[in-house]
């Protein structure tokens, strides 16, 4: 092997420094989560008595299993309609629209540009008329239509990368529209359907404020939204709220482990397309 | 099967006419060569046969059927595509059954079919492949299997053979000319190449700007041109050469791969010509340079 240079050297202590930068907070949240009850820990330096207890303890308080339950049913309205929608809406604006409405697409583009805040308020109001406040389609519906923008500009840019000759071999085949779609494009786009599922998947999962004012009760929010109700509750057991905390992080982790080449692939993929 | 008939047709790309009228015949079982300089219509022309372009104006015909408003997949035509266009996710034998399954084809009569294509093509030991895991050439079978399968009334070719190496080319015009034979097809083929008109042609159309120039068999246009542009198309070194001393012969050697001009000959051609695709002069003599060079970039 060659030996390092001094700029691979100094490019690697950048990382590890990143690195520990990055993993920092959460090594502070686990030794203040494994302090003794009652006290104030600093953070800053690994408890005598680890009490690994205050993660069970967490677990109970806070009814993980339920909120467990309660993300993955919300995750499970959002992403498959979206990503089905998207992935329609996407083929049609990139291969079935004629010059003429192009300008179409341009309408999801400006969505992109409206900041989440923005709706927040309208959304509240609009949620209650429908009377739907306080339930987990109250998340559902308005993230589904909120991923629209982001989810239509990412599968239309991939079916304008699919040469438009397996369009017309397919129609010359005997395909109808729908059936060159499901049997050849669908086929062909999943690489793109998987990125947008994670991406989707991540965002709904670490939703916060949507479900904090659309939903009073912590039980029908997503993990990270009833981390609000769980602060407010045991605001002052720091132990408690930090496992809580981590706990609440544990999922997505999890999920990054497994999944970690079709996220970085997803992120990637965002870097190219721009 | 079936011959087609193109009666006075127009394409127009918004205010720009592309096709300005084309009227043309071509009989059942006929090799049909369209030939012309690159934006002379001709692939667009084949589209609109294949109802991939809409018709501006006059009638496309498929048998005794106008076919202007039927869709691609209910022409009865089949094309092979010069990117071949083969479907990425599927194994060539999915891809060469693709068409058959759409069509709800049983499965035993589909399997007998794609493994009778294979077997005609050479490549039954390619079936389980994906497209990614094939050369060029034999990509370009595949695409051609993918054609034959479905025993379509008309085959379009649109310049099938420009992506593949020169001997390749060879031999695989020497292939379409031995499938054309064997199906008796109708078979309308885009080239601008003038070597692969006068190889394989029954009869050469050429195109300029939209309209045809001529159309008739490769030895009467090479004899008789109607105007000089056909015959800078057909025979683009002849020109400002008196045409007397130049004949064609036949090439008893090779007769599908060398298109060769006789400086010499004088004389009649020693064997009979039997249909253009076995007119191909040779040399009497040592080749010129021009024509080995010639025939080394064909």
């Amino acid at each position: 092997m060659k030996a390092p240079t001094p700029n691979t050297l100094l490019a690697r202590g950048l990382i590890v420094l990143l690195m520990a930068l990055t993993l920092l907070p959460f090594l502070s949240m686990l030794s203040a989560a494994l302090a003794p009850q009652g006290t104030y820990p600093n953070g800053l330096q690994w408890p005598a008595d680890p009490q690994w207890s205050n993660f069970v303890k967490a677990f109970e308080v806070a009814k993980m299993d339920q909120l467990l339950l309660s993300s993955a049913l919300i995750v499970l309205g959002v992403v498959p309609i979206a990503v089905l929608i998207a992935t329609m809406a996407g083929y049609g604006l990139a291969k079935l629209t004629s010059q003429k409405y192009k300008w179409l697409y341009l309408i999801f583009v400006f969505g992109l540009t409206l900041p989440f805040e923005a709706v927040i308020t309208p959304l509240y109001y609009e949620v209650r008329a429908l009377g739907l406040l306080n339930t987990r389609f109250a998340i559902i519906l308005p993230l589904i239509g909120l991923y629209m923008p982001f989810g239509v500009y990412w599968m239309r840019a991939h079916f304008l990368s699919v040469p438009h000759d397996l369009t017309e071999a397919a129609q010359l085949d005997g395909a109808t529209r729908w059936k060159e779609f499901v049997l050849v494009q669908v086929p062909l786009a999943r690489p793109a359907i998987m990125s947008l599922t994670i991406l989707l998947f991540l965002w709904t999962w670490n939703q916060f404020l949507l479900p904090v004012v659309l939903v009073q009760d912590p039980m029908q929010r997503t993990m990270a939204g009833a981390l609000g109700a769980f602060q407010g509750q045991w605001g002052t057991d720091v132990p408690l709220l930090c496992a809580g905390s981590l706990l609440i992080l544990l999922p997505t982790v999890l999920l990054f482990l497994i999944f970690q080449r079709q996220f970085v692939a997803a992120l990637m993929q965002g870097a190219v397309k721009g | 099967m079936a011959g087609l008939t193109l009666r006075s047709v127009y394409k127009n790309y918004g205010e720009v006419p592309v096709i300005k009228g084309v009227d043309l015949d071509i009989d059942h079982g006929e090799f049909v060569v369209f030939v012309g300089p690159s934006g002379c219509g001709k692939s667009t022309l084949l589209r609109m046969i294949a109802g991939l372009e809409d018709i501006s104006g006059g009638e496309v015909s498929i048998g005794d059927r106008v076919v202007n408003d039927v869709e691609p997949r209910d022409r009865g035509v089949a094309m092979v595509f010069q990117s071949y266009a083969l479907y990425p996710h599927m194994s060539v034998y999915d891809n060469v059954g693709f068409g058959l399954k759409l069509a709800g084809t049983p499965k035993d009569v589909r399997d007998k079919k794609i493994r009778d294509a294979a077997k005609v093509l050479q490549m039954e030991h390619l079936l389980d492949r994906r497209p990614a895991q094939l050369s060029g050439g034999q990509r370009q079978r595949v695409a051609i299997g993918r054609a034959i399968v479905r025993q379509p009334d008309v085959f379009l070719f649109d310049e099938p053979l420009s992506n593949l190496d020169a001997a390749l080319r060879v031999d695989m015009r020497m292939e379409l000319s031995r499938l054309h034979h064997d199906l008796n097809a109708t078979m309308i083929y885009v080239t601008h190449d003038q070597v692969e008109a006068m190889t394989l042609a029954d009869t050469i159309v050429v195109l300029r700007a939209g309209r045809v120039e001529q159309a008739g068999t490769p030895l009467s246009l090479y004899d008789d041109p109607d105007n000089l542009f056909v015959a800078g198309s057909i025979r683009p070194r002849m020109l400002g050469r008196p045409l007397s001393v130049w004949e064609p012969a036949p090439c008893p050697a090779n007769p599908l791969t060398v298109f060769a001009l006789s400086p010499t000959a004088r004389r009649k051609p020693t064997l009979p010509l039997t249909g253009s695709r076995h007119a191909m002069a040779t040399m009497q003599s040592t080749p010129p340079m021009w024509l080995s060079r010639w025939a080394a970039t064909a």
